[in-house]
This record gives structure tokens, C-alpha cells and sequence, in this order.
């Protein structure tokens, strides 16, 4: 079991990092006002300690993907109407 | 080195000569008449026709006395050089003759403007605000003179689109008037960043044209740093956007100096994933002109301490499958894997040897040395032996 | 003289403003070590800590992480925004593939082989009836399809069965479709994939003609590949090396190639494989993965333990191509230029298994014996394994339109782009990467996979990870790699 405080890492967040764990453990999440609970079950020959360590970090690095996405979006869209408003200029 | 102009030229037995004229040096005693009286005769031996606008006289040339006492211009002997179909101006009043094309050399170029919006470095032709219109005038008047079996010319600055529209008469002139010469034009770019600039020198489909542009580094600052003009990256590489976009080739120039070799190969990467298709890159030695001197400290390196980048960065050029040439290099200071993209490229009027160079059996493949080159080289060039 | 202004009067703009991040995804490499990717495929590697610091704002100016990610176009600060046009443009060339739809046409113009080889789905062995035939009405009807692709380029691909066996066909085929094309003026290619044990010399002239291109099939040194492809005599290996013989004499060195199919044998023998096609004189070899179609695709287990086998096969083959290289003899690993186009240049590689959206349909379309039309060679196997799920038409029964433009190619198409998919839609080698819903749905029963559990995601993963770690850690590795993502 892992708890993270509520609010300290977006639900998205953990909610990928479980998605992205899935070949390795079933990864169940239990939101509450003070945490988020996540009930590992490990997939037979996972070294548990191992998987909880991989799992923190992949909240982690989840959670630092989002802000970025959320940061880069606006120029994302930008450069893809460039991208295709010259498409179109030239055929 | 040759010398191209002089105002010391004694026009006293001269007095008919026009003004200022722009003339075809003929060495043809069966020039026909009307042609002969818009051309210059070269006097080099005992005999010359009559006829002549003009009578260029070598040191050992001379005149019969019955030809055309008024029109002579006696020459010393740096001009021997002069041959049949060079182009030459004569300013009587200023004792001035200046060779404009020679028909025998690669290397003919013409400066449209000296005004510049960039303000580089190293600049070997410092910009001047003069208004300097007379020049095009000139050079439309020469263009026509110039053996239509000429490989290529070059137009050269300052800044040859500040010229606006006129930019555009001249590269039509060559276009209509030699229609197998090359054309290559050093610019900025800068100005091309106006789409409708590009698309009108794009439209005028000019046979054979190449844009020499700068890019110094793939950070924009550096760059702006070194041609010391602020947001002039970005004008240039959205000229060359809109330049290849609208068909015009594109050569892209470094010049290899302190503020650009740290980040060569990084620049080199960027042209490969940014400018891939750029038609040449021309990497090229620092020359000893203008600007340079008065900034040596700031962009003199030994070319024997910047190979190793060099010759990464020509490497990943080459591997990206662009062409590029190396100019101005010395060979004995540079990776021999990378020799064979050395070009000898200096002007024979500029190009030189150094006494070290001496017994170095691969002098005649070196790029050798801008004349400039005596007031610094580096103290590491030693003659390759066999 | 003005004055000079000195190098930090153009740094101001930098040290005022701070910075915008472009968009960039990030995955971790090994320990602290990560990868950053942008929107065009192009990388930075660095530390856990930097990312932290560069993702929260607070890199400086000064620092060559800045430097280098300016450079590379993951951010763009108050000195210069050019780089937005300059992304905008690379990826318009990333897409262009895509624009011109579908280029390569693979005509099946028989089922009949004389081959029985085991991991062949689609051929008739020893099969003398014409029923597996292709008919010329046929023929015509798909090229009428052919045509109506927008494609400036087009190749025709014939494939078996064995296609030497309806030579005629084959023949019919090119010339109509040169006839068409004096009309149409598409830049017109063919390539005849045949295994050159009934080559002969009307095959030749036919293919010098028309400058075909043959293909064929060279699995590894004479034991391993006549076990793989047995036909009657047990001869397979030697016919196709006199085969490759006489069309390199007949055709250029050039004209012909060779493709390898990795079985279990072949999992121990990379070196020898590799050997093989250095003796024969080929510049490269395609290091393919182990296809699933003829398997138990559907169970777990084949897919975790062959592709550790695979991968380890891949890896040893790769080293030793890359020492080759190393040693000055130059020689391709086609998988890993092919991903290295995408790594290092600004182009795509038109492959249909690295193209995302799906490359079915756009990057290869089927046009079987029957008739029925294939988003893809892969989805034709699927078919004679009883699941027509990517038959997305029949000459004889539908338009173009709905052929190409019916729920069959489009649902899976929209489905598998990669952008929006859980995992893909966050995953730094997705630049790089494809979505192959032929092979999620024939392993998973979906078009698009739990990326987790898929055998495709986490070998390419793997692949990735390999190739970025062998061209950091050594810069004469990186040279090599340059020049494979070069070849064009």
C-alpha cells in the first residue's frame, strides 16, 4: 500500500502511473479527502520494495509530464496551425 | 596580387578621353569601326589601328605618331595584366583606371552598394552610409560589355538588397545579357525575410543564381552578437525560408574566428535538422581585412586549435548528405579526412604563399593565404612533406 | 569606426525574460539519466535534476543545458521566436509521408508456391490449380484503384505465393500499368518479391525492361535457411544464391535485395545470418522481428518470452554490425537506420510499421488474388488465419471511395493515433515510434493495445533506448548512426 497526501500530485497523475505499471502489478487507487491509497498487487516475481520505488518515481515523473503538457499546450497548438496553414498555402 | 585600380595615372596626353568611361579593352587590329570607337585599344607592341575611343599603353608599347594623339593613357607596368575583353573605367580627371572585369579570371565580382544594416565583426569591406546610386548605373553600363562566356560573377557589398528594386534591374540585366553566366550574390538575407521580396527575385528565374547567406551560429544572440545586429538571426533564417521557398538556391557562409568555432558542430546539426535544404555550405578562414584588425582579440584562433571542431562539424554536414566546401584553409592545418572538401578559392589577386610553405608538396592543392594574411597567421604552418 | 557592442548587450533579452518551454516529453533512460523529446523527434539527454530545474523555470541562460535545448528547440526566450516557424516546417516534413496517402500497391498475384515453408501463411504448396490465381479483370480493377491514389509516386510490389509462378500476369500487370501511366506521369516503380528458385531467363529481360527491382528471401547460411524454406530437393539456399547471381549479372548489383524472416533457429545465429549476407555481397541486412502471424498469437506468453529472446538476437546482431562499421567495413542495419532517420534527420521513413497514424492503407495497400483488398501485408496473413477484421474491401464489389475511405481502414486509423492514446500520448519515443493495429489487434483484440502489455511498445522501447545509450556513449558510434539515418 502507498499513500500520497491529497492534493500533493494530481489523481491523473497517479492514475498513469498505475497505467503504465499495469504489466508489472494491479494497481487499485482509493481517493479520500486526506490521501490517495494505492493497493499494489504485484505480478508473481516482482520484488515489491523494487515496484513501490518504481511506482513513486512514475507518480512523480507523471505528475511533472502533466505541468508541462498543461505549460506547452497554447504553443503546441500554435505550431501545428503553422504547420498546417502552410500545408495548405503550398499545396 | 594584382592591382585592379590606380589615380595615379598620368591623362596628359589623354584630353579627348571621356569624362568617365566605361570600356572594352580590345587587342583586335580588325576590330570593326563603329565598335572601335567605344572600346580601348591595348598597346602593347610597335603598332596600333586607328579608330580607337581610347589607347591603353603598356610600358613597352607604342603608339605610331599619327594614331590618335589625344586619346592615349600610358599604363605602368602592374597593369600588363590588362587582355582583350576586360572592362575597364577611366576618370581622366581623377588620373583614375580601374580594371572592372578581366575576362581570364573565375573571380569577377561587383560591389552594388557600400551600405550595410549589418555591422559584422570581421567585415573585410566596412560599410559606409554614402549614397552610392552612381554604382548601379555603372555596373548596367558593364554588364553588356562582359564575354557572355564568362562561368559566373558575383555581386558583393555591403548589402545588395538595400538597393530595393534596382537590386532586382541588375539581376535581370545578367539574366537577359549573359545567359550562361553564372550568377552569385553575397547578402545578409535579411532583406528576403519580406516574402514579397523573395518571390519577386524568385520570379524573375534567373538561369543560374546562388544567395551567399550567413548564419554564424545556431544561437540566435551569437549571431546577432557577431554581425552586431539585434533580431538579424531570425531576418535571416526567415529569408532563407522564403528564398527557397520561391525557388532561389541558397549557399550558407560561416566564417571560422573565435566567436564561431566553440560552436561549430552545434551549428552545423542545426543546418543539417533546420536548412537540409540549403544548396552548399561554405566554410571559410578568417581574412585579415577591414574589421577584423580592429577586433583581432575578439576573433583571432589559430586554425591549428579549432580542427578537431572543424572537422566534426564537417562531418555531420557531409553524413546529412550536404554539400559543403572548405575555403581559405590551410591544408597543413587541417585533418587530412577532411581535405577533400578544400577548395583553392582565394582571388588570384589576393592569393599567397608563405616562406614556410616552402617545399610543401601539397602547395598546389592549398587554399594558401589572403594577402591580408601578413598581418596574422598562424605560427604552426610547416611544409608537408612527402 | 562605431563601436563594437560586446556579447552580453545581445544576451539582455535572455537575462530580462526568462524562457518558454516548446512542447517536450521525457522518459528516463537508465539511473538519473533522461531523455527529452520535442514534437519533431529531436533529443536532449540529461540529468533527473536538470529536467526538474529546466521544467520548473528556472534554468539559466548561461548554463549549456540552455544552450543546447535553445538549439534544439525546447524553448524559445526574448531573444529569437524563429523557432516556431522552423518547427512548424519540420513538422509539416514529418507529416509528408502521410500527405501523399498510399505509394506502395502489393498485387498478390498467386497462392501457388513450390515452397511449403512453416511460417508462410498465405501459400498453396505444390498447389497446380489456378483457382489461387489472380485474373486479368482483377488485375485491371485494382489498378484502376491503383491510379486513383494521389500518390506522385507509386510502386507495385508483386508478391506470392510465388509470383514467377503467373509470370504472365506479372507482365500484364507492368505493362498496363505503364500504358496508364504515359497518361498519368507518376513517378512509376516496380518490384517483384520472389524467392528465385524458378528464375529464368524471360524473368530477366522482362525485369531489365522495366528496371524491376527484385526482392528476395535470404534467412541465414545454407542449413538454417533450407530448414526454414523447404521445398522439394532441400535446395532453397543454393537456388537463391545463383538466383541473386544471375539478376545482380543481369540487372546491377543494385537491383536486387533481400529480406530475412527471423524464426525461433534463427535466435542463436545473428552472426552467422549477418555473414551470410556480407558473403553475398549485400550492404546492409533488415534485422526483422519475429512475426506473430502463424503463432499463438493470442496467448501472453509467446510474446514476453520470444521478444527477450528477440531482442537479445537484435542487440548481438547490432554490436556486431556496429564493430564492423567501426573497423571501416560499412554495412546497415535497415531496422535501426530506419528509426534513425526519425532520431537524427527531419524526415520519415515511409515503413509501415513505424508510421503513426497506422501506416495501413496509407503506407501499403493489399490487393489479393481474390480480389479482396489489405490495409496491409500483415492484415492479409491475419486474413488466411480466419480474421478479415483489416479486409477493407473487394475490387469486384466496391468503389474507391468506400474502399478507402470505409469504417474497415478508418476506424483502426483514428484509433491508433498515437497521440491520443494512453501511453503513447505521454511516451518521449513516440516521435520515433508507430502504432501497428494490425499486430495490437491480432495480440490483444484491440486496434491499439495496452501499451504495457504489448510486445511491439516494449521492443521498440527497448530498440530506443539501445540506440540512444550506443550513440551518447560513443561518438565514432554516433558517426555510424548519422550516416545509416542518412540513406535515403
Amino acid at each position: 500500500m502507498v499513500a500520497f497526501a491529497a492534493g500533493l500530485y494530481s489523481l491523473e497523475a497517479i492514475k498513469r502511473a498505475a497505467y503504465a505499471l499495469m504489466a508489472r502489478a494491479t494497481i487499485s487507487i482509493d481517493p479520500s479527502d486526506a490521501e490517495v491509497r494505492c493497493t499494489i498487487e504485484p505480478a508473481s516475481g516482482e520484488d515489491v520494495a523494487q515496484l513501490v520505488r518504481d511506482f513513486q518515481r512514475e507518480v512523480l515523473d507523471q505528475d511533472l509530464r502533466l505541468d508541462v503538457e498543461a505549460k506547452t499546450e497554447p504553443l503546441r497548438n500554435m505550431i501545428l496551425g503553422l504547420a498546417f496553414s502552410h500545408l495548405s498555402q503550398n499545396g | 596580387m594584382i592591382t585592379l585600380g590606380s589615380r595615379k595615372i598620368d591623362f596628359a596626353a589623354g584630353q579627348e578621353i571621356d569624362p568617365r568611361a566605361i570600356v572594352r579593352v580590345s587587342t583586335d587590329y580588325h576590330r570593326p569601326l563603329p565598335l572601335r570607337a567605344r572600346e580601348a585599344f591595348l598597346v602593347r607592341g610597335d603598332d596600333a589601328p586607328a579608330g580607337f575611343a581610347s589607347y591603353l599603353v603598356l610600358p613597352n608599347g607604342r603608339c605610331p605618331d599619327n594614331v590618335a594623339a589625344q586619346r592615349r593613357v600610358h599604363l605602368p607596368p602592374e597593369f600588363e595584366y590588362l587582355d582583350d575583353g576586360d572592362v575597364v573605367r577611366l576618370v581622366p580627371e581623377r588620373g583614375e583606371i580601374r580594371t572592372l572585369y578581366r575576362r581570364s579570371s573565375p573571380h569577377n565580382s561587383f560591389l552594388l552598394t557600400e551600405r550595410c544594416n549589418n555591422y559584422c565583426l570581421m567585415c573585410s569591406q566596412p560599410p559606409r552610409d554614402v549614397n552610392d546610386g552612381w554604382i548601379v548605373d555603372e555596373i548596367l553600363a558593364t554588364i553588356p560589355l562582359i564575354d557572355p562566356d564568362t562561368g559566373e560573377i558575383g555581386f558583393t557589398g555591403g548589402e545588395p538588397t538595400l538597393l530595393g528594386g534596382r537590386f532586382f534591374e541588375l539581376v535581370q540585366a545578367c539574366k537577359s545579357y549573359l545567359p550562361r553566366t553564372a550568377l552569385h550574390i553575397l547578402t545578409n538575407g535579411r532583406t528576403f525575410s519580406d516574402d514579397a521580396f523573395a518571390r519577386t527575385l524568385g520570379s524573375l528565374q534567373h538561369h543560374d543564381l546562388m544567395l551567399g547567406i550567413p548564419i554564424y551560429a545556431d544561437l540566435p544572440h551569437v549571431h546577432d552578437y557577431i554581425v552586431q545586429a539585434d533580431g538579424a538571426f531570425d531576418e535571416t533564417i526567415r529569408g532563407i525560408l522564403n528564398l527557397k521557398r520561391h525557388g532561389v538556391r541558397v549557399e550558407v557562409r560561416v566564417v571560422l574566428h573565435k566567436q564561431t568555432v566553440t560552436r561549430l558542430p552545434a551549428l552545423a546539426a542545426f543546418l543539417a535538422r533546420n536548412l537540409l535544404f540549403v544548396d552548399h555550405v561554405a566554410l571559410m578562414g578568417l581574412e585579415m581585412m577591414g574589421f577584423t584588425r580592429a577586433n583581432l582579440d575578439a576573433l583571432w584562433i589559430d586554425p591549428d586549435d579549432y580542427r578537431s571542431e572543424l572537422t566534426e562539424a564537417i562531418g555531420i554536414l557531409d553524413r546529412a548528405r550536404m554539400r559543403v566546401s572548405l575555403y581559405n584553409a590551410q591544408l597543413c592545418l587541417t585533418d587530412q579526412r577532411i581535405w577533400r572538401f578544400a577548395k583553392r578559392s582565394i582571388s588570384d589577386w589576393k592569393q599567397e604563399y608563405m616562406p614556410e610553405c616552402e617545399g610543401c608538396i601539397m602547395k598546389g592543392d592549398c587554399g594558401g593565404f589572403f594577402a591580408s594574411a601578413k598581418h596574422r597567421y598562424s605560427d604552426r604552418i610547416s611544409p608537408i612533406a612527402a | 569606426m562605431a563601436k563594437f557592442l560586446a556579447l552580453a548587450e545581445y544576451e539582455k533579452p535572455m537575462a530580462a525574460g526568462g524562457y518558454r518551454p516548446l512542447p517536450y516529453r521525457f522518459m528516463p533512460l537508465s539511473g538519473d539519466r533522461y531523455v527529452l523529446t520535442n514534437l519533431v523527434g529531436e533529443f536532449v539527454i540529461t540529468e533527473r535534476e536538470s529536467l526538474r530545474v529546466f521544467a520548473d523555470g528556472q534554468l539559466s541562460y548561461q548554463d549549456e543545458l540552455y544552450s543546447e535545448l535553445k538549439s534544439k528547440h525546447f524553448l524559445i526566450d526574448g531573444d529569437s521566436d524563429v523557432a516556431l516557424d522552423l518547427l512548424a516546417i519540420k513538422v509539416r516534413t514529418k507529416l509528408s509521408p502521410l500527405a501523399n496517402f498510399t505509394g506502395l500497391h502489393i498485387f498478390v498475384v498467386t497462392l501457388r508456391c513450390e515452397h511449403s515453408c512453416p511460417y508462410c501463411q498465405v501459400s498453396r504448396a505444390n498447389d497446380d490449380r489456378r483457382e489461387f490465381d489472380m485474373t486479368r479483370e482483377t488485375a485491371l480493377r485494382s489498378l484502376d484503384l491503383v491510379f486513383r491514389s494521389p500518390s506522385p509516386a507509386i510502386k507495385i510490389e508483386f508478391q506470392g505465393g510465388e509470383s514467377l509462378l503467373n509470370l504472365d500476369l506479372v507482365e500484364f500487370i507492368i505493362e498496363e500499368a505503364k500504358r496508364r501511366n504515359e497518361h498519368e506521369q507518376r513517378d512509376l516503380a516496380f518490384v517483384l518479391a520472389t524467392n528465385l528458385a524458378v528464375l529464368d531467363d524471360r524473368v530477366l529481360a522482362l525485369a531489365a525492361r522495366h528496371q524491376v527491382l527484385i526482392s528476395t528471401s535470404l534467412d541465414g547460411p545454407a542449413d538454417l535457411h533450407n530448414k526454414n524454406r523447404p521445398r522439394p530437393g532441400g535446395d532453397s539456399h543454393a537456388r537463391a544464391i545463383a538466383g541473386i547471381h544471375r539478376a545482380r549479372m543481369a540487372l546491377g548489383r543494385d537491383q536486387v535485395g533481400a529480406l530475412m524472416t527471423t524464426t525461433a533457429a534463427s535466435l542463436s545465429r545473428v552472426r552467422d545470418i549477418i555473414d551470410e549476407y556480407i558473403t553475398q555481397d549485400f550492404d546492409g541486412i533488415f534485422l526483422r522481428p519475429l512475426s506473430p502471424y502463424g503463432f499463438a498469437v493470442k496467448t501472453k506468453s509467446y510474446a514476453a518470452y520470444n521478444e527477450t529472446k528477440w531482442l537479445d538476437f537484435y542487440f548481438e546482431g547490432l554490436d556486431y554490425i556496429i564493430d564492423l562499421n567501426l573497423g571501416g567495413f560499412p554495412f546497415v542495419e535497415h531496422y535501426a537506420a530506419m528509426i534513425l532517420q526519425k532520431m537524427l534527420t527531419p524526415f520519415q521513413p515511409g515503413y509501415v510499421d513505424l508510421m503513426s497514424p497506422a501506416g495501413i492503407g496509407i503506407g501499403a495497400v493489399v490487393y489479393n488474388y481474390d480480389g479482396d483488398v489489405y490495409a496491409s501485408d500483415e492484415a492479409r496473413m491475419l486474413a488466411e488465419m480466419g480474421d478479415t477484421r483489416f479486409r477493407i474491401g473487394n475490387v469486384h464489389a466496391n468503389t474507391y471511395e468506400e474502399i478507402f475511405l470505409g469504417d474497415a481502414l478508418l476506424d483502426p486509423l483514428e484509433q491508433s493515433f498515437a497521440a491520443s492514446v494512453p501511453m503513447c500520448s505521454w511516451c518521449a519515443f513516440e516521435p520515433w515510434c508507430g502504432s501497428d493495429p494490425v499486430f495490437h489487434h491480432a495480440t490483444q483484440g484491440d486496434f491499439v493495445g495496452k501499451k504495457p502489455l504489448s510486445a511491439f511498445c516494449g521492443r521498440n522501447m527497448m530498440i530506443f533506448k539501445g540506440l540512444l545509450q550506443r550513440l551518447n556513449d560513443r561518438p565514432q558510434v554516433r558517426e555510424v548512426f548519422e550516416r545509416w539515418a542518412n540513406i535515403r
